[in-house]
């Protein structure tokens, strides 16, 4: 009888681990890195290449907020995507063109990382054409590996 | 057979099956610290830090806090979240994870769970708002509304641990008996500034008539907590001028604002060949220094929108501005805190598309 409670606890622990993650399904992706932001950046590009995309304007956006006595904490960002891509998605929906290219944004934590970026899955909320759902899918696919793979990265 | 072989035999495979009983039960424990500890890293450590210690989001690891609080108040704030208050909610999760996940918050601390009675308090809320105002309301807000801003880096000091809760959070009073509530009241929280009012000198039935109060914003807190992504997500306007005027009179219009044009460059540069044909999609980023300290102040997340940006684009002969309206920030974020900053934005925005379309 015990036995079969244990059976039935280790069975639930192993549905908790199937069931998948709600973090995802908000319109935001985030995730934490134990690396800092200085080190994170080189660790993002390297993640976003490996999938095929190009990276650009990867840099430290608070420098002049430093300079000028705003001192905040580092703050980088990053933008990427396929070329083709994002040449055809901007010309033929120019309303996509304020969420392009997609950005991610690093902030620093006490010599931790913190990683946003929109859920593209909430660009398919707002442009709901057909013809989008599938590219907004693999974004979010390949985006949510990318950023696994940093918070896991030591 | 030998009776005594066979009783002896019933006592080996008895005891053998209690063994394996026992590395059962501890396997399942390991197994779910491990559960919890998964999902501890999927779904709060980006806010709450690795270890509980806070970032974004509240530190847990506080042997006062976990010390004055149920597992039920724990659950029904995974479950419920903080509306408005950045803490989102998690309705999917399911049972075993929400309690695997509060176990493992439970173990930031090994102590037991501390042990509350459900009956309600009783007091009188008029004397409690009395007393909200001289104790609570300089923390807390007149209101109950909370400290302002998120974050450890960007929003406020590091030294002060943790920010005032939201006490009017439609999220936090569902998630708090009144026990709960009372508890806390009277032990304060170690090493952050609530202080233990019970050592400041109130008595029982003080802060019984606080708890009152403050289970008052109960009837308060709903509409506060409706957040509502705006209609649009992009703005858009059509220009009269040409592509190259627009981006000009853009330009201009950033100055005459009282903001800088921080770069300018063509949509997707350094990703989309430059070569390519004749693309007329450009990118105005603007701001200032104190509208983007503004904006990470209230919430660090804001750097995914900061500086401002600006697309010029001609489309089919037709030449648009447009921008992600900032009004949709406040949901995006479920942070309440940024309404009158993405209003503002938003203004600022709808200025300048003015200008330089007319």
């Amino acid at each position: 009888m015990i036995s079969r409670v244990g059976l039935c606890r280790w069975l639930g622990t192993l549905l908790l681990l199937l069931v998948p993650g709600s973090l995802w399904a908000s319109d935001l992706l985030m995730v934490r890195s134990q690396l800092a932001s200085a080190d994170v950046q080189p660790r993002l590009e390297e993640e976003i290449n490996a999938l095929g995309y190009f990276t650009a304007n990867a840099r430290r956006v608070d420098i002049d907020l430093v300079g000028a006595g705003f001192a905040r904490g580092a703050y980088r960002s990053i933008t990427y995507g396929k070329p083709d891509e994002i040449k055809a998605l901007s010309e033929r929906y120019p309303e996509l063109t304020p969420f392009l290219p997609p950005q991610i944004a690093i902030i620093d934590e006490r010599g931790e990382s913190l990683l946003v970026a929109l859920n593209p899955r909430y660009l398919a909320e707002i442009f709901p054409h057909p013809k989008l759902a599938d590219i907004f899918e693999r974004w979010h696919r390949d985006l949510q590996m990318i950023l696994e793979n940093i918070r896991d990265a030591r | 057979m030998n009776p005594v072989l066979i009783l002896l035999s019933v006592v080996v495979l008895s005891l053998s099956a209690c063994a394996q009983v026992e590395r059962a039960e501890i396997t399942s424990d390991r197994d779910e610290e491990t559960a919890g500890a998964r999902l501890y890293a999927q779904y709060c450590s980006v806010c709450h830090g690795n270890h509980g210690r806070g970032g974004v989001g509240v530190p847990l690891a506080l042997e006062d806090f976990l010390e004055s609080v149920s597992n039920q108040y724990i659950e029904r704030t995974i479950r419920l979240g903080r509306p408005g208050r950045v803490m989102p909610a998690f309705p999917r999760l399911t049972d075993q994870e929400v309690q695997a996940i509060t176990e493992y918050v439970r173990s930031f601390h090994w102590a037991d769970e501390p042990l509350f009675s459900s009956e309600p308090v009783e007091g009188d809320p008029e004397l409690g708002g009395k007393l909200f105002i001289a104790f609570c309301a300089r923390c807390h807000g007149a209101n109950g509304e909370g400290g302002e801003g998120t974050g450890v880096s960007f929003s406020r000091p590091t030294f002060i641990p943790i920010l005032a809760p939201a006490l009017n959070n439609a999220g936090y009073l569902a998630s708090a008996s009144d026990q709960v509530i009372k508890r806390s009241l009277a032990l304060g929280r170690e090493r952050t500034p609530m202080r233990s009012l019970s050592a400041m000198g109130l008595s029982e039935q003080n802060i019984d008539d606080l708890v009152s109060y403050i289970r008052s914003f109960q009837t308060l807190s709903a509409d506060r907590a409706a957040i509502k992504r705006p209609v649009d997500a992009v703005l858009v306007q059509q220009s009269p001028h040409s592509y190259e005027q627009t981006i000009e009179r853009i330009r201009q219009a950033v100055v005459n604002s009282g903001h800088s044009v921080v770069r300018e460059e063509l949509l997707g540069e350094g990703i989309v060949d430059p070569g390519e044909g004749e693309r007329k999609q450009y990118v105005v980023y603007f701001g200032s220094l104190q509208i983007i300290s503004d904006g990470l102040a209230h919430d660090p997340r804001m750097g995914l929108f900061l500086p401002g940006k600006i697309t010029i684009v001609e489309h089919a002969g037709v030449v648009k501005v447009l921008a992600s309206n900032p009004e949709q920030y406040t949901a995006l974020f479920n942070n309440i805190a940024l309404s009158d900053f993405a209003a503002m934005l938003h203004g600022i925005y709808l200025a300048i598309f003015k200008e330089a379309t007319s």
